[in-house]
């Protein structure tokens, strides 16, 4: 380590400047916005403590959106974990195409979320839509309606699950590779069973990559914009409005900046105290390695 | 003996057929993106379409390459403009941060590395009415440079982060050998460090490129002007207002393809970053 202070401070300097700028002014620019009353209408905004905080508290549609957000984030994740674990350990075990299939499963992750969004939609399509039509053929006389306001949520939920397990895929397939396959042989010696060596050997020794993985996933489900606003905008009947559709239609449909800055500055509670159990399991992570 | 050999193949075989279940499962979507993007424009009006594609065409990608009504070359252009800039910010000034953080002692230095782990978990959705704001403020709304800015608060966290990790990783003897032939701070990072990291610059700077190019919120936003979209909102928009599936999905592939391209490309880096950014840090 060269004590080169001035050097230091030079190469540090733009992207010090950067991350002032752009990142640690605005989150504390919105917590002063949401402190005021301000409206696109009126014409110096005031500060009104805590009012717009007590305001989204007894909001009934703002309580419904953090509803709605923690139904989507917790059944995505759930969903999205289970499926990628599942795959992690079938493609763990050598397998003809292996490479290919690994590759295969990425497709979902790679694919902008907006066409994501797109292709599910036109797929989701009542009349020309390829699952509707399935759905006719496998012998469903009325195949539901899947942007309907009864089933929406499933359908986006359904959706976020297919773009967000290759994710757990691949971060759990490298906890996977990390295990010792002495341990596993060494159960299967003692004579433990297939089941009783996941859950007894495999489960536990992957726990903490786990947490991490459905950590990460969860802060992401939890702010997720584009596939539910391209998708449904938060209808039919506000079924699907998540909080991030609920502060862009406060402050950009409503008019209310202050209102929004509040609902922006409580979901960034929520997603901060994942933040800090990921980052603790992190710290732990890199200690256990030495 | 033999029963167990069996009964393990039994095993494999049933989880290859689940696994391909599965793939199936997965690509349908991409796979119906191209089937509609080759379908004659009438075509995608079926009220019972097949999985098997019937008559297939070239002729939306001629569409939405040469017609005047169809702007997606203009949408592409303003995508790569600006997908472009954002990445030669981060990378510039991500990699002398990263630089700083593996190699040299300052004051404020843990702190720094702490809030860089921590702002890449700020919600986007957080920032965008003090963004938007203040863009408004300085006449930035429908500029590439506004959307570029936004850009940067979600790049340049992971980017310094991931570098700094490369820096870390890279042989610290050929930067002191440098040091003692005389070689200054900086052209030991110029001449030696950057050179010795450009696959790991290239990683991140692909990385950079299509976060970029995938951002819909800030794009959403901050652009109005039609002239400005880019193919985020562009598509999302011309989905909405016309109901000509087989053009949007012939633009939708022409997006996709170059990105799911280099996701594969870059699938060993992906997994190698992935593990390395979680375990080793």
């Amino acid at each position: 380590m060269w004590i080169d202070r001035e050097a230091a401070y030079i190469l540090i300097a733009p992207t010090l400047l950067g991350i002032l700028i752009v990142d640690l002014y605005p989150l504390f620019f919105n917590t002063v916005i949401s402190l005021e009353q301000w409206k696109i209408s009126t014409a110096h905004p005031a500060f009104i403590g805590l009012t717009n905080y007590a305001a989204v508290l007894h909001d009934r549609e703002a309580l419904h959106s953090l509803w709605v957000s923690v139904v989507f984030t917790l059944a995505s994740v759930a969903g999205s974990y289970v499926i990628g674990l599942g795959l992690a350990l079938l493609l763990s075990r050598p397998m003809w195409g292996r490479g290919v299939l690994r590759a295969v499963f990425i497709v979902p992750w790679a694919m902008p979320a907006f066409v994501a969004a797109l292709v599910w939609g036109w797929m989701y399509n009542d009349q020309f839509g390829i699952l509707t039509a399935l759905a006719h053929d496998v012998g469903i006389r009325h195949p539901p309606i899947f942007l309907s306001a009864q089933y929406a949520l499933a359908s986006l939920i359904a959706v976020m699950i297919w773009k967000s397990f290759p994710f757990q895929f691949v971060v759990l397939l490298a906890g996977l590779s990390a295990i010792d396959d002495e341990i596993q042989r060494a159960a299967e010696v003692d004579g433990a069973t297939a089941w009783q060596r996941f859950w007894l050997v495999t489960f536990p020794l992957l726990r903490s990559i786990s947490m991490i993985a459905v950590l990460l996933a969860a802060i992401n489900a939890f702010q997720y914009f584009p596939i539910p606003w391209i998708l449904t905008q938060g209808g039919p009947a506000n079924a699907t409005n998540v909080v991030p559709i609920a502060v862009y239609n406060t402050a950009f449909l409503g008019g209310d900046f202050g209102m929004a800055a509040a609902i922006a500055t409580l979901m960034f509670v929520f997603v901060l105290v994942m933040g800090a159990a990921y980052l603790w399991q992190y710290v732990r992570e890199v200690q256990s390695l030495g | 003996m033999v029963s167990g050999r069996a009964r393990r193949r039994a095993a494999d075989t049933a989880a290859f057929v689940g696994v391909i279940g599965l793939a199936a499962l997965a690509l349908f979507p991409f796979y119906w993106m191209l089937r509609t993007a080759f379908t004659p424009q009438a075509g995608a009006f079926s009220l019972h379409p097949t999985v098997w594609p019937g008559t297939v065409t070239w002729l939306n990608f001629v569409r939405v390459l040469t017609s005047p009504t169809i702007p997606f070359v203009l949408y592409f252009k303003n995508s790569l403009i600006v997908s472009a800039s954002t990445t030669a910010l981060v990378i510039i000034a991500g990699s002398w941060g990263a630089y700083a953080l593996a190699r040299m002692d300052f004051r404020g230095k843990n702190v720094f590395a702490v809030t860089l782990l921590l702002i890449q978990m700020f919600p986007p959705v957080v920032l965008l009415i003090p963004l938007f704001l203040v863009m408004a403020r300085l006449h930035l709304v429908d500029t590439y440079l506004g959307l570029v800015l936004a850009l940067v608060t979600l790049n340049l966290p992971f980017v310094t982060w991931l570098l700094r990790g490369y820096f870390l990783g890279l042989p610290k003897e050929l930067e002191d050998a440098a040091r003692i032939d005389g070689c200054g701070r900086f052209g030991v990072l110029f001449r030696i460090a950057l050179p010795l990291a450009a696959p790991g610059v290239a990683a991140v700077a692909t990385l950079s490129m299509v976060n970029s190019w995938n951002d819909f919120l800030f794009a959403f936003v901050l652009i109005n002007n039609d002239a400005r979209k880019v193919l985020a909102t562009g598509l999302a928009a011309y989905g909405q207002a016309n109901n000509d599936y087989t053009a949007l999905f012939a633009m939708a592939t022409l997006t996709t393809v170059p990105i799911v391209a280099l996701f594969v490309l870059f699938q060993r880096y992906l997994v190698g970053g992935l593990a390395a950014g979680s375990v080793k840090a």
